[in-house]
């Protein structure tokens, strides 16, 4: 008797929660929503679903979390998704000391290969993220400074294709076996080339013992154009200076950059180092890191609070202060990662961009503009900037992955949320004016004016993926580079599915 | 006179066909020499609307609408820009005319698109509405409007597709159209994947009929509440290519031309249920290119375009029984180097083929349904869908 996974219809009354994304502009009508939800729970049912939906000629869209930035899985009118969030499993297999099923939430990854083995991906701080999307797409995390992306440590995938004729193939890929879909599947992103089913690592670095947390703040209200350039310009200036200094790829910061909300926002920062050695006993690289920023004086506050609280690394609640003059904490890795919430149920609009270099002035001053704009709604815009390089930036990782950035030191995500539907066209067009205006300075090349593409740049990230992208021709060298990555991608599509049964918005072209 | 069913005639005079050839018993066949100079013919007046696809340094993608009176051919108004307008199909009963746009990409998304026309009282076309196709649906080059006018199929060959739309009351088409993808594949290079490409509907509604190139197979194709579904199909020879279809009048045949391994198959349709038959027959044809094919609205003749590499073209006309369900050839009429035939169009008393150099009209014997010498009566490249309404 073949597995069948549990399907949920329109009238089913598990329908109207299953077929929305976390993002609450999927979607985007009713008659967009796909027609049903095969919740899959295993490797086997999923085979049988994805074969039921071809064969009845309907798309299928596939999702793990549920935490697509855009429109890719749940808008599907009439078609289905493949859900498997239920084949969440986190154990071993013949050969391979460590599988986790693309259900398993980062969490749940976390949570057993820590207690199991005292191992870790370099994933995401989200630990409600499915891993079959990020680690598909890449996966950066607080560690990636450390251990580079999650995707530069698989050493296998299981993978479902359709073939020519409409058959579903279940495919073991490696270095060995299907080298080239293999590669596909380290960091293109979902929904390209089939169904993962699993992935394998032969090996994972192991989990940090501690690691030593702060969080900064500047209120808006004590900067003007000078002092809020010369913040970021120390700022990217650290990350890009600091890129190949392996004592520094422990310490990973967030920076958020909200509205001025006419002086009453702030600039906050969110620090987390550990050694290299896993412990937090050496803390000169981050007192070194906070001090650099003394001239403007911060506000240091602890971070923290347990864990499991809800709030992800960006979203803990400073605790309060002590005598140390960063406010540093030390907690257990695992306490300090694993509850992070993740939102959703709100509307929004997220864009990426990678930098190679520091802010330029023309950049710091764009930024400074809209931040200040005296019309912008304070509430639900900020702009993320992730410190990356280290382990991220090995260049032999190009060959062997389909992630292309690997010179950049920071990663910038502008999100935008909001929870009324009739603001979604000023929302988006304020993003994307936001957004358009930083890459259209002197620094940008004319041929890609409004794009963060050129000498300083590297591009978005597909992961964070924008559809608003799509009207510059030169969109997959953005997410994917400019060398040759792209038509190889797109070999492998045609190889691999000669229909392209699995498309979305922005998948790699048939 | 009694007035014919303008149901019918629209249908008919709308049916814009797929591909075939000259016939294995060639040698039977009486041929003529394309006429030296092009006459007008005369004909019963109508409106064409043709769609032009950019050749050279030819004007850009348009439709061009043409008053056609007693032989001559005279635009009505200026020609409409509209993109890649692969196919074109008038509403059974509506003054609305659909154009598909055969791109790769609409909204910087990867699918085709159809646009819907008002057409006024003398023929000129005004934008009504354009709708996306599902995504991954590109390149789309074949449509279908059901006789009822209630809904419009259309195939997309690079997207492996179909794409239902339902069709409102005022002729305007609801959004997010019902896919259909499609997989399969052949021994011929053209055939890695599946590969639709003419797509007609049945006179009673009861269904529509789509040829798959690439996976070689007819589909019988059923809609019920919005949702296309498969409910019969019959498998060509690996390697036939299957590309375009007509469909008899009575409703019980339906000929198929094949593309890979020109060859015309003729099956039956079930009735009532409209699902594929048993072939009746299937002869070979003697063409490198074949291409679209029709059958007159008396149902006793099917013409099918022969396309030879040097870019001649003829068209050959072959006696079909009701009865039998049988092909006999009659005769082949050499047109000329006019490039690939993309569509054709059957008015009352002539054959108009959309070309690569123009419009190509061939005038039929009013008794025998045999075709005359041909002439471009519209000499402007880039040809590529054409459609027909009456007045």
């Amino acid at each position: 008797m073949p597995a069948t996974p549990v399907t949920v219809e329109s009238q089913d009354p598990r329908y109207d929660a299953l077929k929305r994304g976390r993002n609450a502009r999927f979607p985007s009508s009713d008659s967009e929503a796909a027609s049903r939800i095969l919740l899959c729970s295993n490797a086997a049912e999923t085979a049988e679903g994805l074969q039921r939906v071809v064969t009845a000629g309907l798309r299928p869209t596939v999702r793990s979390g549920n935490h697509c930035y855009e429109d890719f899985v749940v808008n599907n009118p009439h078609g289905a998704i493949i859900d498997l969030s239920l084949h969440n499993s986190v154990d071993s297999a013949s050969g391979h000391p460590i599988r986790i099923a693309p259900g398993a939430t980062l969490g749940e990854v976390y949570t057993a290969l820590y207690k199991r083995s005292l191992l870790t991906i370099p994933a995401g701080t989200c630990a409600t993220v499915g891993s079959g999307g990020h680690i598909s797409g890449g996966g950066y995390g607080l560690l990636s400074r450390l251990y580079g992306l999650t995707c530069d440590w698989i050493t296998g995938v299981d993978i479902l294709t359709v073939d020519a004729n409409g058959k579903v193939i279940e495919r073991q890929t490696d270095k060995l076996h299907n080298p080239d879909l293999f590669r596909a599947c380290r960091g293109a992103g979902g929904g390209n080339f089939g169904v993962i089913t699993n992935f394998y690592f032969d090996k994972l670095p192991p989990a940090p013992r501690e690691v030593a947390e702060t969080s900064m703040s500047i209120p808006w209200s004590s900067l003007d154009e000078a002092k809020f350039t010369k913040f970021l310009t120390i700022y990217g200036d650290y990350w890009e200076g600091r890129a190949k200094d392996p004592d520094t790829w422990g310490l990973f910061t967030i920076l958020d950059i909200s509205p001025s909300n006419g002086g009453a926002g702030r600039l906050g920062m969110s620090i987390q180092f550990c050694n290299p050695d896993g412990t937090a006993s050496d803390l000169s690289v981050l007192r070194e890191f906070c001090n650099k920023f003394a001239d403007l004086h911060p506000v240091f506050a602890q971070r923290g609070g347990g864990g499991g609280g809800g709030g992800g690394f960006r979203r803990d609640a400073a605790l309060g202060t002590s005598t140390d003059p960063n406010q540093i904490t030390r907690r257990a890795w695992i306490d300090a990662t694993v509850g992070g919430g993740g939102g959703g149920g709100q509307r929004a609009k997220y864009k990426s961009a990678y930098m190679k270099q520091s802010f330029t002035s023309a950049e710091c001053s764009a930024i400074f503009r809209f931040m200040n704009s005296p019309d912008l709604d304070p509430t639900g815009v900020t702009l993320a900037i992730d410190s990356y390089g280290g382990a991220t930036n090995n260049p032999d990782r190009i060959l062997d992955t389909s992630m292309a950035q690997r010179s950049s030191v920071m990663k910038l995500q502008y999100l935008g949320s909001w929870r009324d539907e009739k603001q979604d066209a000023s929302r988006i067009k304020f993003m994307d004016d936001f957004y358009t205006a930083i890459y259209s300075g002197p620094q940008v090349p004319d041929q890609y004016k409004g794009t963060p593409f050129g000498p300083r740049y590297e591009g978005c990230y597909m992961n964070y993926p924008d559809v608003a992208m799509l009207r510059y021709s030169h969109w997959p060298q953005l997410f994917y580079g400019p060398g040759d990555l792209y038509p190889f991608l797109q070999r492998v599509k045609k190889q691999y599915d000669p229909n392209n049964i699995f498309h979305s918005s922005m998948s790699v072209r048939a | 006179m009694s007035r014919p069913d303008l149901r019918w005639n629209r249908r008919t005079f709308i049916a814009a066909a797929g591909l075939t050839a000259a016939d294995s018993m060639m040698t039977r066949l009486r041929t003529a020499e394309p006429s030296p100079k092009l006459a007008a013919h005369r004909s019963a007046p109508f409106i064409a609307y043709v769609g032009f696809a950019p050749q050279g340094d030819s004007a850009s993608d348009r439709i061009e609408s043409y008053r056609v009176d007693d032989g001559s051919w005279t635009n009505i108004g200026g020609p409409i820009k509209h993109q890649a307008p692969r196919a074109l199909a008038l509403h059974p009963e509506l003054p609305v005319l659909y154009a598909l746009h055969s791109n790769a990409r609409y909204r910087h998304l990867p699918r085709g698109s159809v646009s819907a026309y008002s057409v006024d009282a003398s023929g000129s076309l005004a934008l009504a509405g354009r709708e996306p196709l599902s995504l991954s649906a590109t390149y789309p080059e074949h449509l279908a409007i059901s006789p009822d006018g209630g809904a419009m199929l259309v195939s997309s060959a690079a997207g492996g597709s179909y794409n239902l739309f339902s069709v409102a009351a005022g002729g305007a088409l609801s959004p997010a159209p019902y896919p259909l993808k499609q997989t399969g594949s052949g021994p011929h290079p053209l055939q890695a994947r599946a590969h639709p490409h003419a797509v007609l509907f049945h006179p009673s509604c009861v269904a529509a009929y789509a040829a798959d190139l690439g996976a070689d197979r007819i589909l019988q194709l059923t809609h019920t509440n919005g949702a296309l579904t498969i409910a019969s199909r019959v498998s060509f020879a690996p390697g036939s290519g299957p590309a375009h279809i007509a469909i008899h009048p009575s409703g019980n045949l339906i000929v198929v031309s094949s593309q890979l391994r020109p060859a015309l198959t003729v099956l039956a349709l079930i009735r009532q249920s409209g699902k594929l038959g048993t072939p009746t027959q299937q002869m070979a044809v003697d063409a490198d290119t074949p291409g679209p094919i029709a059958v007159n609205r008396t149902g006793d003749r099917l013409y099918a375009i022969a396309g030879r590499r040097s870019g001649e073209i003829s068209v050959s006309t072959y006696a079909l029984s009701a009865a039998t369900g049988r092909l006999r050839a009659m005769s082949r009429m050499h047109v000329g180097e006019i490039g690939a035939v993309a569509h054709i169009a059957l008015a009352e008393d002539q054959l108009l083929l959309a070309s690569a150099k123009g419009i190509a009209s061939l005038p039929i014997d009013r008794r025998s349904g045999l075709l005359d010498k041909a002439s471009l009566v519209v000499r402007r490249p880039g040809a590529v869908s054409i459609a027909l309404r009456t007045l």
